[in-house]
């Protein structure tokens, strides 16, 4: 028997924008007292009309880009029709017949491609807060601009699935078309799961779960492979096979990580769809489309090209600087006055990026200047690799001034003195010098840390080592 | 009195904005009583509202009534439906603000949504016809039309999907005007059928009707589908003379003879007065009745959902086992016609039944659209009668909706299309009227109003 998990996502995204999809009210809610962003367009109160913004469309232009997709000229909106509290006009606008972006793909790390159907426009609906007895509803989300990216099953495995994701996830922070904050909401998956299983040399199909609203990457993960677990029991159990109408949804209970049913899928349902009145069809121009495409300053594509081929970087490093528009930008902005691009690279992805996720730090806050001082110290053996760390603690957290670290923590370039202070070591210690001989040679390390400690770290400790065994060769010669 | 007249007095000074308010909130009080035009009279509302010190707009201080589908913030509006009967609108229509400091007479009665033709269907009771109170006044903006001709108002706002003003215009025998769709303003319209309302101007006379266009005309940025066109002054009549004036052939079974034989004398009259006159045989018009109650009421069916008892209007009370049973409560409250209207459209939208009905009746639209584009290469007007008959009697079709949706058939055509067109008194039969309908190409109102005027006069003087 083999098995053969089918995965598909669809990835809901909250573009980021000034205002709201339909209307003039400012988009950016987190946190705000509930329905305090709202107006008559986005309550859906009798009389009012939508007006398209501008901005979701060039941002939805932008992931059309990077997702590879076709952008089309004409699309269109349509309503969906269904009621529920928290859709304000009994109907959702969204982009049912002609998307604005269709046809895309994204390739895997192994180089398997994930074809993409399409990314619609749509309005996001209002939060409903569940309480005993009672729902609240609050209009604060109710049409901030989404864009719905509809995967192709193409996804064999939770990894894929996740690598999917992740990519769709970068790439769409890299543009600005969204934070994608899952904690807030601004990326959702849904999941269509199921498995065919080839027994006996005939396939049989599960039928198709689709899991809603998953809101970490984790979650996706382990939701799938929850599903594939559970669908496998429930076939050798029963033998169910995927059939018309046999579509259920699932949510998600990330406490008990565990799959639960929501509801079976009649057919599928009736939405009854038609193009909305209010909104005339879109017509871009090539010139519009163009424009909005040169909006994204640098491409991901670009990007990561410069960061492998320019810059030589391992493929390691490169893919953790691409997961963030900002790592990309920080480290542009150091490789114009530094280009040592490995040793930076290094120093970006250890130290740079540990202080800054440990202390909060704002990485367009850090001096350009400040950087390239320490690195360009400890490549010049002015400072050694460890006071070099330590003094970036200090500029970056205790904002001491990098030119009078600089100084105090050069290395000795005193040869006499370097010289002076191992006889001195030597002198005092022949028992240790013994031990030495004797074959014990890790003991060296004492050595080292007693002259680093006399001369407080200002040297190379490679050199103080070349030194020690210098003098410790010439002791025993004698 | 006339918009013109009162304009005319008051920057003459012969009469002042308090004697206007005065003068009309009485008559207006006498006849709502007499014939239920409004839903409710603005007096409050209006004397606290009201610049006193601005007599500046194109129509400061004109008596207006506008009707209760139109919002108008912090006045209740209704949309002539018990649903709304306490539901006050937080914000206006852009054609109300561009009205600008005009004396709010009232809020005219209305069949509930704007869903009928003889404003029977009204959740506030029918308004009676001033002209012969046995008779319905039109619809659905018929409280408009009667609060107009019986001058409880100077002029009104209307909403026109399928002739919904220029019905009861010709009911009651005064002069409506449905501009082209994208002219003026739909924002804070209670939507009907979206790719066909219109908000229209109810008035005694051309020149009114153009001196209230010249206010609420101009691109909106608040409508996506409203049009950016040169400003104009519609009051500058041109000669029409040279133009080409095509005459509608239609089937005269179901027309009554009072209309037939009111359009053949004005017919006649044209061609006494040198006018070239061509008569038009359109092939598919036919259909735009069928087309339009397959359309309209999906787009109805759309726009109600809003209408969920949730956020605003009626809110049911007590404890529902589902939000199944809440909706059903809270959606039985609508009006019969309301609830036919939303049935037809969620069924002529759902799956199986799209094709069939919704696109096919996509596609005779275009085909209609079309037509007309090829008629209006050659002539410049097209008459016909404004409705098949004078004005029903109260009751007479409100058990039979098919034959009430016939009265539509020449004033639907003209809204599947978005063509603007008029209409205005043809000839006095009786205490009644028979109404001519004129049709002109999009966004030449200021010729189809030139033409309406020229025609005006060689009628009535
Ligand atoms: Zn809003």
């Amino acid at each position: 028997m083999e098995i053969k998990t089918i995965v598909g996502l669809e990835i809901h995204v909250q573009l980021k924008t000034k205002t709201k999809m339909f209307c003039s009210c400012e988009a950016s809610y987190f946190e705000d007292k509930a329905n305090t962003h709202v107006c008559p367009v986005c309550l859906g109160l009798p009389g009012a009309l939508p007006v398209l913004n501008k901005e979701a469309l060039i941002k939805a232009i932008r992931v059309g880009k990077v997702l590879n997709f076709t952008i089309n000229n004409r699309s269109r909106f349509d309503r969906k029709n269904y009621m529920y509290p928290d859709l304000f006009k009994g109907y959702q606008i969204t982009q049912f017949e002609f998307p604005i972006d269709t046809d895309g793909f994204i390739d895997l790390d192994n180089n398997k491609r994930i074809n993409i159907f399409r990314a619609h426009l749509e309005e996001d609906t209002a939060k409903s807060l569940h309480h005993e007895g009672y729902t609240l509803l609050d209009g604060n989300k109710a049409g901030i601009p989404l864009l719905e990216i509809v995967s192709a099953p193409e996804m064999y495995s939770s990894k894929e699935a996740k690598e999917y994701a992740k990519k769709v996830y970068n790439l769409v922070r890299f543009v600005g078309a969204s934070d994608c904050d899952m904690e807030k909401g601004q990326m959702r998956f849904d999941v269509n799961v199921n498995l065919e299983i080839h027994k006996e040399g005939k396939i049989f199909k599960t039928p198709i779960v689709e899991i809603k609203n998953l809101n970490s990457f984790r979650s996706l993960e382990r939701s799938i492979e929850y599903e594939e677990k559970r669908q496998l029991e429930e076939f050798e159990k029963t033998g169910k096979v995927l059939d018309r109408g046999n579509k259920s949804t699932r949510g998600w209970n990330d406490n008990l990580s565990k799959t639960y049913f929501q509801r079976e899928k009649e057919e599928s349902d009736d939405y009854r769809y038609f193009p909305e009145p209010d909104i005339p069809p879109l017509n871009l121009s090539d010139g519009f489309i163009s424009k909005a495409i040169e909006s994204i300053d640098v491409l991901p594509q670009v990007a990561q090209k410069k960061l492998e081929e320019e810059y030589l970087l391992p493929h390691s490093i490169v893919i953790l600087i691409m997961e963030e528009r900002k790592y990309y930008d920080f480290f542009q902005r150091i490789t114009t006055l530094y280009k040592n691009y490995i040793n930076l690279a290094n120093w970006f992805s250890t130290d740079i990026l540990s202080l800054v996720n440990q202390y909060n730090i704002n990485l367009s806050d850090i001096s350009t200047d400040e950087i390239v001082k320490i690195l360009t110290a400890v490549d010049k053996k002015e400072i050694t690799v460890s006071t070099g760390k330590q003094i970036l603690k200090s500029v970056l957290i205790d904002k001491d001034d990098i030119d009078i670290l600089l100084e105090k923590n050069s290395l000795i370039s005193d040869q006499g003195k370097l010289d002076e202070t191992v006889k001195e070591v030597l002198d005092k210690n022949p028992d240790i010098i013994e031990k030495y001989l004797s074959g014990k040679e890790s003991i060296l390390s004492f050595l080292i840390g007693e002259v680093m400690k006399i001369l407080k770290g200002r040297a190379n400790p490679l050199e103080v080592k070349n030194k020690i065994l210098d003098g410790i060769s010439k002791i025993k010669s004698n | 009195m006339k918009v013109s007249l009162l304009k005319e007095n008051l920057r003459s000074k012969k009469i002042s904005p308090k004697e206007i308010l005065e003068d009309y909130f009485k008559k207006a009080k006498d006849i709502n009583a007499d014939i239920n035009c409004f839903i409710k009279l603005e007096e409050e509302y209006t004397y606290s509202h009201l610049d006193f010190d601005n007599y500046e707009d194109n129509l400061s201080f004109i008596p207006g009534v506008i009707k209760d589908n139109i919002n108008i913030k912090n006045t209740i509006t209704t949309a002539g439906s018990q649903i709304l009967k306490n539901y006050k609108s937080p914000y206006s229509a852009t054609v109300v603000k561009k009205l600008g400091n005009f004396s709010l007479i009232g809020k005219g009665n209305m069949d509930a949504f704007a869903f009928g033709s003889s404003t029977e269907n009204s959740g506030y009771g029918p308004t009676l016809n001033p002209l012969d109170k046995n008779k319905v006044p039109g619809g659905s903006s018929g409280g408009v039309a009667a609060a107009v001709m019986a001058g409880a108002s100077a002029f009104g706002i209307g909403t026109d999907t399928g002739g919904s003003v220029r019905q009861p215009a010709s009911f009651c025998g005064i002069v409506g005007l449905k501009p082209t769709y994208g002219l003026c303003s739909r924002y804070g319209l209670i939507a009907m059928g979206s790719s066909f309302d219109v908000p229209g101007i109810l008035a005694e006379d051309v020149l009114d009707t153009a001196i209230v266009l010249n206010s609420i005309a101009g691109f909106d940025i608040k409508d996506s589908t409203s049009i950016k066109v040169k400003k104009e002054d519609y009051t500058k009549f041109k000669d029409v003379k040279n133009k080409k004036v095509g005459i509608l052939k239609f089937p005269k079974e179901g027309i009554s003879e009072d209309v037939l034989n009111a359009f053949d004398e004005t017919i006649d009259l044209l061609k006494k007065s040198n006018i070239d006159i061509v008569e038009i045989d359109m092939k598919y018009i036919s259909h735009s009745l069928a087309v339009y109650y397959i359309l309209v009421p999906s787009e109805i069916s759309a726009n109600m959902a809003r209408f969920d008892g949730i956020r605003f209007g009626y809110h049911p009370k007590g404890e529902f086992k589902d939000l199944l049973n809440f909706y059903k409560d809270a959606r039985s409250e609508f009006e019969d016609e309301v609830k036919r209207r939303i049935m037809i459209g969620a069924y002529t939208l759902s799956q199986g039944y799209y094709d069939a009905y919704y696109n096919k009746a996509l596609r005779v639209r275009n085909i209609i659209k079309q037509e007309f584009k090829d008629v209006f290469g050659k002539i410049d007007f097209l008459l016909s009668p404004t409705t098949p008959t004078l004005p029903f009697n109260i009751g007479e079709k409100t058990k039979d909706p098919l034959s009430m949706y016939l009265s539509d058939i020449f004033t639907v055509p003209v809204n599947l299309v978005g063509y603007p067109s008029i209409s205005i008194p043809n000839k006095k039969i009786g205490n009644l009227f028979s109404g001519l309908q004129i049709i002109s190409r999009p966004f030449e109102e200021s010729n189809l109003l030139s033409f309406s005027y020229f025609l005006e006069n060689k009628l009535w003087k």
